[in-house]
């Protein structure tokens, strides 16, 4: 098991109401006794005992439903330490776990009914993953666990810290906002813009949203069509210009300013969307100027000419 | 949780383990069968180092006292023997716990090893853990049915 109560207790928690050894010591009593309550029930009485790696899960979980508690203000520290009956509280963290699972599957839903019409192996394999990870997961006993094969790269991947629904529904908002953005264009240029960024966009690991975005943005940058998806070796030497000129935060405004107008354009009035396309425009930055030297054609890309 | 405040848990949990231990003697003491608190240290110490050695946590009461209310009666155990058989049968017990994968209940695998070692076994602690223990982990793990006979046909 871990050596200090970090897994329960948020670092941003602990600063706000430090601990003292005698309560913490009295935190880790109460945890042993909910923990033999929990292994009890998890082996319905039958064993007095259970495999470290099993009593490790079980604890975990236990950890990961109390700090969901903290999280959503449902008992504070104070009340954890004073509270004889953890069950209770426990069981007010698996009421709060069953509504963020509704919700999860609502996200679900909009994703599949959201989904860019690509056939992406990996991103149909995600979508199926997690439609099975709403069967498999156990918020009783193992509510820290993500049950499913996610395989599909998001353009801002989901912090590591997240775990069990809090991370599925993470990704799910994620990739709610990436097919969105992806459904504002035509999907034939989306398909022809793919097929320049990787050959085998169908079969590879590769994120659909990043190369669309970055070329709206780009197009945004030089004041074009930004649903033309098209960026002209012209675009690209205007591209070129404007950063070899500017410096780094006047660069960062510019590029703000551009995803600010695509998100305008696109009426995504989202802030945690306009947000995530600003981000993607921000990390545009280090790619372009690291390219600036030998050309921009690899981040921009040119749609072939259709016959 | 950190190594002071284990050692603290475990200490309790051996106490505990040691007050039910004399309580048993009260119940095999009419089988002529009796621990002393030499042997019942012997015992409680032995249990957690089982428990460690097979990678186990153990909560509440123990495996100790209902292995020791169902062995009382065997016919194969006497004073002599009582508790290095009960060191061996612990042993036996959260290693084939283990092998079962969590698949067989602890009152289970108590009564399928007092029902063999009084059989077939004929308090032979070596045939019962290296042939039907090891058995009946095998069937359990493959889904089979345990045998209830032997090959002539008799029940154990």
């Amino acid at each position: 098991m871990t050596n200090d109560l970090s897994i329960l207790i948020p670092d941003a928690l602990v600063a706000e109401t430090p601990l003292s050894d005698e309560e913490i010591t009295l935190l880790k009593i109460k945890l042993w006794q909910l923990l033999g309550q929990r292994t009890e029930r998890h082996t319905m009485s039958d064993s007095s005992s259970v495999p470290i790696e099993t009593a490790e899960q079980l604890f975990n979980s236990i950890c990961f439903t109390l700090q969901i508690c903290l999280k959503a203000k449902i008992c504070s520290l104070s009340e954890l330490l004073s509270n004889d009956n953890l069950q209770q509280i426990l069981r007010a963290g698996q009421a709060e776990i069953e509504k963020k699972i509704a919700y999860g599957k609502t996200l679900l839903l909009e994703v599949m009914h959201t989904a860019p019409a690509i056939k992406n192996i990996s991103y149909v394999d995600t979508v199926k993953g997690i439609t099975a990870f709403f069967k498999r997961y156990d918020h009783r006993y193992f509510a820290h666990e993500i049950p499913a094969d996610i395989d599909y790269q998001l353009c801002h991947p989901v912090t590591d810290q997240l775990l069990g629904i809090e991370y599925i529904n993470d990704y799910l908002q994620r990739l709610l906002v990436e097919n969105r953005f992806i459904g504002c264009f035509d999907s034939k240029k989306v398909k022809l813009l793919l097929n320049c960024y990787c050959r085998d966009y169908r079969g590879l690991l590769i994120n659909l949203y990043d190369p669309v975005a970055t070329n709206a943005i780009g197009l945004a940058l030089v004041g074009r069509d930004v649903f033309a998806l098209d960026i002209s070796a012209d675009t690209r030497c205007v591209i070129t210009e404007i950063f070899a000129d500017l410096s780094k935060s006047d660069a960062i405004n510019r590029l703000a300013a551009a995803a600010q107008e695509v998100c305008e354009l696109t009426n995504t009035a989202n802030v945690s969307a306009q947000n995530y396309l600003k981000q993607t425009a921000f990390d545009l930055y280090p790619r372009i100027m690291a390219a600036l030297p030998t050309g921009i054609g690899g981040i921009f890309l040119t749609l072939p000419v259709e016959v | 949780m950190d190594d002071g405040f284990a050692l603290a848990v475990v200490d309790m949990q051996k106490k505990q383990a040691m007050a039910e231990l004399r309580e048993c003697n009260e119940l095999t003491v009419c089988y002529d069968l009796y621990l002393s608190e030499q042997q019942i240290y012997e015992l409680t110490e032995r249990r957690f180092s089982a428990l460690k050695d097979t990678g186990r946590v153990e909560f509440g009461q123990g495996i100790l006292k209902k292995l020791l209310t169902a062995f009382c009666s065997s016919p194969y155990i006497t004073q002599q023997n009582y508790p290095d058989t009960i060191l061996e049968l612990q042993d036996s017990f959260y290693y084939f716990k283990n092998e079962s994968m969590e698949m067989i209940s602890d009152d289970e695998l108590i009564g399928f090893m007092k029902n063999r070692f009084d059989g077939v076994c004929q308090g032979s602690l070596e045939y019962l853990s290296n042939t039907t223990l090891e058995e009946l982990c095998r069937n359990t793990r493959y889904g089979y049915d345990v045998d209830e006979i032997d090959r002539y046909g008799r029940p154990f």
